[in-house]
């Protein structure tokens, strides 16, 4: 039996991907109208219904400040719209809109993640954003984080170098249902393995590929959700 | 793909105050040493402010010495230093709990090849021979007991301050209606593009008219015209930051141009003193085209009488 949802669930009614690819022509705002527009239309709304907007986005990544300010432009700035950024991804932006859809005055939500990396390397914008006094000097990338993390739990028995290929494995298998993914395809944990550490125990296919693309997802509180949607996603929690 | 672009670096170069507790930790450094600072029955290193677990003030008087050598607690290996990083050949990057201290210091270990490398080894630092209080007075780590390097002098004052000044350089697309946009100021004109739902005109390197959200493509563009009218202004008194060329004050100017009503904004005006800048004023666009490319100077005056329009202050867009 299905579980009985009340006006207080919260569920994904739209969304929509851009082409994820290593360099685009685009800007980031111009990216960012074609998501908004796809996930409106996929939600069968338009952008007058929209109460609340929250983009994910990083002016270090963009190279500029208040860069995001711009991209309202992909919303359609007028009339004006309750309005919020994150300098996160796409989830954390997410995660903002759902709490905000939760306090239960307005119904329905947008959520939008963009970014052009290709723009310059993200070894050396990442560092800008650590510790300024001790770890930024020293230039430590995002990469290298990562692989602190990761060498701690190999050491620890937690998991392995073959379990972390497997899992590239499995997930560049699972994009090939999806047209946009930059990386997909069959490949073979063997073949993983004997590549080179990028940043050990770290390979490249454990490794974000260098991405430039945006995506929009729309949510709605419950009864809104059933009135615009046959199907809506219920979000039924959040975890990090 | 290939894609058009253009490359620009910004720099940041910052000067930071330390405060009491890292500050203390830097000047120590230029005595090749390492201080820690108690917190309950935890030793921090590097000394924080304020315990991360209980968010505990900490007080200066807790400081210790903690090191010089210290034990790896976890590492990766740099196959490729990137530019920002401190050392050019590969290296480690290592979480190093120096002796006596109870969490980790994050720091380069030039230990020569990965097979070198191991959770537990043991480490001590390089010491710059010139040290000026910056946590790459330590060079790097290297594996052994006994520190390395130094020589030269403390600092003669305590450390109150650091600079860090790192770029980036980034290489931007151009987008397709930025290039026909920038081949039409090439020939001396100015590209628009005009929303089919609103009718408002941008100009061309937009894209897209942010009111409607709507793409603007070929079939949106127009001609501008190259005459309009200041709706308002700022003199610029140059302050001199990193990067500013200009000595002198200068006008930058909005200019609503005539016809399809399009504000070009921040523009240099031409021949006018700054006590005669205004609002009304009636300008035309200066182009230097002595090159194989037009350039935009900036605007000059028509000699037209000024426009009395109230609302002109309030076309800034």
């Amino acid at each position: 039996m299905a579980t009985q949802r009340t006006n207080d669930d919260i569920a994904i009614i739209g969304w929509h991907q851009s082409p994820m690819v290593r360099v685009t022509n685009k800007t980031e705002t111009q990216m960012l109208l074609e998501v908004i527009t796809g996930a409106v239309d996929h939600a069968g709304i338009t952008r007058d219904d929209l109460d609340f907007t929250c983009a994910g986005s990083c002016d270090y990544v963009a190279g500029q400040a208040f860069s995001f300010v711009q991209n309202i432009d992909a919303l359609g700035a007028w009339p004006p719209k309750r309005d919020s950024h994150v300098e996160m991804d796409g989830a954390w932006a997410l995660y903002e809109a759902w709490v905000r859809l939760l306090l239960g005055d307005i119904d329905v939500a947008l959520a939008t993640g963009s970014g052009r990396s290709s723009t310059a390397d993200p070894n050396v914008i990442y560092p800008m954003e650590m510790d300024p006094y001790y770890l930024a000097p020293l230039g430590v990338d995002a990469m290298s984080f990562a692989a602190l993390q990761a060498q701690a739990l190999v050491t620890s028995g937690a998991v392995t170098e073959r379990q972390m290929a497997e899992i590239a494995v499995r997930t560049r298998r699972d994009a090939r249902s999806n047209p946009v993914a930059q990386v997909s395809g069959d490949f073979d944990v063997d073949v993983l393995l004997a590549e080179d550490y990028v940043r050990s125990p770290l390979r490249r296919h454990d490794l974000p590929p260098i991405t430039d693309g945006a995506c929009a997802v729309i949510i709605a509180r419950g009864d809104k959700a059933r009135e615009l949607c046959e199907r809506p996603v219920w979000i039924t929690g959040f975890a990090h | 793909m290939t894609t058009a672009s253009r490359q620009a670096t910004i720099r940041f170069p910052y000067k930071r105050s330390l405060g009491p507790v890292m500050g203390a930790f830097m000047t120590a450094l230029t005595e090749q040493r390492f201080l820690g600072i108690r917190s309950g029955d935890r030793v921090l290193c590097p000394p924080r402010e304020w315990d991360p677990n209980t968010a505990a003030d900490l007080a200066v008087e807790d400081l210790v010495e903690v090191g010089p050598a210290g034990t790896v607690d976890s590492w990766t290996w740099v196959a490729e230093p990137t530019e920002a990083h401190p050392l050019d050949q590969p290296f480690a990057f290592a979480l190093i709990r120096l002796d006596g201290a109870d969490t980790t210091l994050l720091h380069a270990v030039d230990a020569g090849t990965i097979d070198a490398m191991a959770t537990g080894m043991r480490v001590a630092p390089r010491w710059r021979a010139e040290r000026h209080g910056h946590i790459t007075d330590v060079e790097a780590f290297v594996p052994g007991e006994t520190p390395t390097g130094g020589g030269g002098f403390p600092a003669e004052e305590p450390v109150t301050m650091m600079e860090y000044d790192a770029a980036i350089t980034y290489t931007l697309p151009i987008t397709p209606n930025e290039q026909r946009d920038a081949d039409m100021v090439a020939q001396g004109r100015f590209l628009g593009l005009q929303c089919p739902v609103c009718s408002r005109v941008y100009l061309g390197s937009r894209g897209y008219c942010p009111v409607d959200a709507v793409a603007l493509g070929t079939e949106h563009e127009l001609e501008l015209a190259q005459k309009g009218t200041i709706t308002n202004y700022t003199i610029v008194t140059p302050v001199q930051y990193p990067g500013q060329t200009e000595t002198d004050p200068f006008p930058r100017v909005h200019v609503l141009l005539d016809e399809h009503e399009v504000v070009i904004g921040y523009q240099n005006l031409i021949e006018v003193p700054l006590d005669e800048v205004r609002i009304g004023l009636r300008v035309q666009a200066m182009w230097d085209t002595t090159g194989a490319a037009a350039e935009l100077e900036g605007w000059i005056p028509t000699g037209e009488a000024d426009v009395e329009d109230p609302n002109l202050v309030n076309r800034i867009c």
